[in-house]
């Protein structure tokens, strides 16, 4: 590559998987994630542009979880990644398809469901990239040991938590980096994500009320932390 | 970290807030308020946590280098050195549990990105405070990799009496030791040719080509903003960023002229080679007169100089005068 190159623009890869509580009691979240994900490309370019940051190319994922011991045939759904604003009505009618319900009582498979999302297929080229998980739930979580040993979880699940630390901290999931990887937490103060947010790097939690569908968070807070960690 | 939790012996007071690197709040100990950083990265592994022996010991490395990076950083920068009290270093760097943290005194800015709306004198101030604290960082080694204006904190010392605090050079790095390409943080508006050339894995370019000289590129930039509230022009149609308008050549001082304009189009070279060093730089500030730098002052003509204030010169022995640049540059 000569120094006089033409194109020096150094690009900034983000990616964001949205792992979305679907139990019963997450209707208020789960509302105001549908109300913003039509425009949630827009929204984020301008508050990032508000923090001198701009995004090269983003895409966007969701997995939606519920209980693996309560139902298994609903308990995980995954979508692929969006590239927005492209795809940004494949996305809005993704979001818009879930629906708040069962679970039974908590704990739910929030583990599952992160488990599902460090297995993204992230993003591996261009100069810069982030790697951000964003997960919502309103309950504790159960060991993902009890799904695994009852021979539940999809082919390529970690089965022990164990295996699900050595994902993030080991970068093991093909493609998530090391330096690249967020997380960031809105759930009870309870474990695991008590726990998570004290062993993991690059984790925030942020502590909500259980069992009230995070209606501690408005959506400008999230978008707000979430265009800090990118 | 949360509002009203101990951590060692500081008491969180705010909530905090932050990005990508780690958590800010403002916390107490004994009778005195610090800013209180809690970094994200790396966690210490307990003995009885999850996960591999190799991930483990992997860990185990990552947090021995980076106790090592900070304990140096905070043994080389002391209050005794010159300048250092606009330097804002950790008051004490430690760790709890899983999770490291960094003190630092509270440093609370006058609200100025810049100092157009100062006097020459005052701006003069703000300028050599600015590029004594990069002095001290690099006579220890280390390159801040991340110089703008918002880690220029102007602050009104005294009524009328401005000095620039030099904050958050917590990625900084060793000369010639740069984190890897993919993990080089810093703004693209103030990037140096060879940290893009290294970002974008260009073969000409290794962590030894990122030295001192790619904070001195920044430097050039940032007093051209300070002084003008805005960076040098370049065609934004064709070029995205500074850096890579100087490497076209194409990168115009045009805020400024006379010795000011010449020592930041040295500053802002290509090869970083031609760049001067911060000594250089600070001698000419620190001969550079109130009235000579109005003269260089384009967006300031017709402005009449205030009254001179006080001046805060370094209380302290200066370093040896051993460039010729300064008289170099001064006869252009």
């Amino acid at each position: 590559m000569s120094i006089y190159n033409s194109n020096w623009s150094v690009g900034y890869a983000v990616d964001i998987v949205f792992v979305i509580d679907t139990t019963g009691s997450m209707r208020p979240v789960l509302d105001t994630v549908k109300h913003h994900a039509l425009n949630f490309n827009d929204d984020l370019a301008m508050i990032m542009a508000q923090k001198d940051k701009t995004i090269g190319s983003l895409r966007v994922r969701v997995v939606a979880f519920r209980d693996y011991l309560d139902r298994t045939t609903d308990a995980l759904r995954e979508s692929p990644f969006f590239a927005l604003p492209a795809q940004k009505n494949e996305f809005n009618n993704f979001i818009g398809s879930l629906s708040p319900d069962g679970g039974g009582d908590e704990p739910e498979s929030g583990l599952e469901g992160l488990a599902a999302a460090l297995l993204s297929p992230w993003e591996t080229g261009s100069d810069k990239r982030r790697h951000l998980v964003v997960l919502f739930t309103d309950a504790s979580a159960h060991p993902i040991e009890r799904a695994a040993g009852a021979g539940l979880l999809p082919p390529g699940f970690p089965q022990t938590f164990s295996e699900l630390y050595d994902i993030w901290e080991g970068g093991q999931s093909g493609g998530m980096e090391h330096s690249a990887k967020r997380l960031l937490i809105y759930a009870p103060d309870c474990e695991p994500w008590r726990g998570i947010s004290d062993l993991w790097s690059n984790t925030l939690h942020f502590p909500s009320q259980a069992g009230n569908g995070l209606e501690d968070f408005t959506f400008a807070e999230i978008l707000n932390q979430i265009a800090s960690s990118v | 970290m949360k509002n009203g939790e101990l951590i060692k012996d500081y008491l969180v007071l705010t909530d905090p807030s932050g990005g990508a690197q780690g958590q800010w709040a403002l916390a107490q100990k004994g009778p005195e308020v610090y800013f209180l950083k809690q970094f994200l990265s790396p966690k210490y592994p307990g003995l009885n946590g999850p996960g591999s022996a190799a991930v483990r010991e992997k860990k185990l490395a990552d947090c021995a280098q980076f106790e090592q990076r900070n304990r140096h950083l905070h043994s080389s920068l002391n209050s005794n050195q010159l300048g250092a009290g606009n330097l804002v270093v950790a008051t004490e760097f430690f760790r709890v549990g899983t999770t490291y943290y960094k003190a630092t005194n509270v440093v609370v800015g006058c609200g100025l990105e810049s100092v157009r709306n100062l006097s020459p004198h005052q701006a003069l101030v703000v300028i050599r405070t600015l590029l004594l604290s990069v002095r001290l960082l690099h006579k220890a080694g280390f390159v801040h990799g991340d110089l703008k204006p918002e880690n220029v904190v102007i602050q009104e010392t005294r009524p009328g009496i401005f000095v620039s605090k030099l904050i958050d050079f917590d990625d900084g790095y060793i000369v010639g030791l740069p984190p890897g390409r993919d993990q080089v943080v810093g703004d693209q508006r103030f990037y140096s040719p060879e940290l893009l050339r290294y970002i974008k894995d260009d073969a000409s370019t290794t962590g030894e080509d990122l030295t001192t000289a790619s904070d001195m590129f920044a430097l050039g930039l940032l007093i051209h903003f300070l002084l003008t509230d805005r960076l040098p022009s370049f065609d934004r149609e064709r070029y995205s960023w500074a850096a890579e308008a100087a490497m076209h050549h194409e990168l115009e001082i045009d805020g400024v002229k006379g010795p000011v304009k010449a020592w930041l189009e040295m500053l802002t070279k290509t090869d970083r080679h031609e760049r001067p060093l911060i000594d250089d730089l600070l001698y000419f500030f620190l001969d550079f007169t109130a009235e000579e730098l109005s003269d260089c002052l384009i967006t300031l003509s017709g402005r009449k100089l205030a009254p001179k204030p006080k001046m805060i010169e370094p209380d302290t022995e200066l370093p040896e005068k051993t460039s010729t640049l300064k008289s170099t540059i001064k006869k252009k």
